[in-house]
């Protein structure tokens, strides 16, 4: 049950955005890609989601780029994420987006699926209630940006 | 982020075996039919399940299966542990490359807490608890949530 790479690196790309690209400052892939240790290629297809989703807003051009589409303060991980990944369903069944037709047979006698909705509750309860603000602030106050980067 | 098959159906059928093993051991065949999974992906799940310690066989013709512990005894934690490797949503230790300011950040803030989260409901939510919903669904049409 792993998110996958396109989610982890969907949310650290935004959170470089909030805290780079403001004041109508954008970021292009190369900068985000060499800040964030990401290929750009890989950046592009997620940017691609993001921008699709609302998260984000690019502009073309020489001085071309992207920033935040809305206020950091109005998205949070969970809707990064969702972009992102598409869902954060843990089971196909519980997703619309997946739901197979017709809908499982099983779904009244299915002894899991109330397991299942709990753990997506939880899920979203954690990503939903933390913003690309509240990240960014825990950013400078918790002297993230003194910290050396290294590989390991 | 989905929850493997082998975990999916593992559950449903420990959760039938639980309910249908208090009496004795259950063949792996009847659960096979009654679940709507195949044999042959059962046996192979039990397998792992044996060695994990969940369940023991009972050999011979009229063998099968029971559990090993209490159905109260066994979290959804061990499980889902057994059965999709691990239980964290994010695992960037694995992800060679770049600890960058960012990542640690967000580990932090969102992976740990959600790790945490998850891990928690996984450790109170017992066997005996997807038994008991079980039990009630057989009851009554009606969806009760935990």
């Amino acid at each position: 049950m792993r998110l996958s790479t396109k989610g982890v690196y969907a949310l650290e790309a935004t959170l470089l955005l909030s805290l780079k690209a403001t004041g109508g400052k954008l970021l292009s892939i190369r900068e985000i890609a060499d800040e964030t240790g990401l290929s750009d290629r890989y950046l592009e297809q997620i940017f691609t989601k993001l921008r699709k989703s609302g998260i984000v807003i690019s502009s073309r051009g020489k001085q071309g780029g992207y920033c935040l589409a809305l206020p950091p303060e109005k998205l949070t991980a969970g809707s990064v994420l969702r972009a992102a990944e598409g869902s954060l369903m843990p089971v196909n069944c519980l997703d619309d987006s997946q739901r197979q037709q017709p809908e499982c047979s099983r779904t009244a006698i299915c002894p899991t699926r109330p397991l299942w909705h709990k753990m997506e509750k939880d899920i979203s309860h954690v990503v939903d209630s933390i913003t690309l603000a509240d990240l960014a602030a825990a950013y400078d106050q918790d002297g993230y940006r003194d910290m050396t980067d290294f590989v390991i | 982020m989905k929850m493997s098959t082998k975990c999916r159906y593992g559950l449903r059928a420990l959760t039938d075996l639980a309910y249908y093993g208090r009496a004795g051991h259950v063949p792996l065949h009847q659960i096979a039919k009654r679940q709507e999974i195949s044999l042959k992906y059962l046996e192979q799940e039990f397998a792992v399940l044996r060695k994990a310690g969940i369940v023991r066989s009972v050999k011979g013709a009229q063998g099968g299966y029971m559990l090993a512990r209490d159905p109260e005894q066994i979290t959804m934690a061990e499980l889902v542990e057994i059965l999709e490797g691990d239980l964290s949503v994010v695992d960037i230790s694995s992800d060679a490359g770049l600890l960058t300011s960012l990542r640690r950040c967000v580990n932090d803030y969102v992976w740990n807490p959600l790790n945490k989260q998850i891990a928690e409901t996984l450790n109170q939510i017992t066997l005996a608890d997807l038994a008991a919903e079980f039990d009630s669904q057989q009851q009554s049409d009606t969806m009760y949530y935990i």
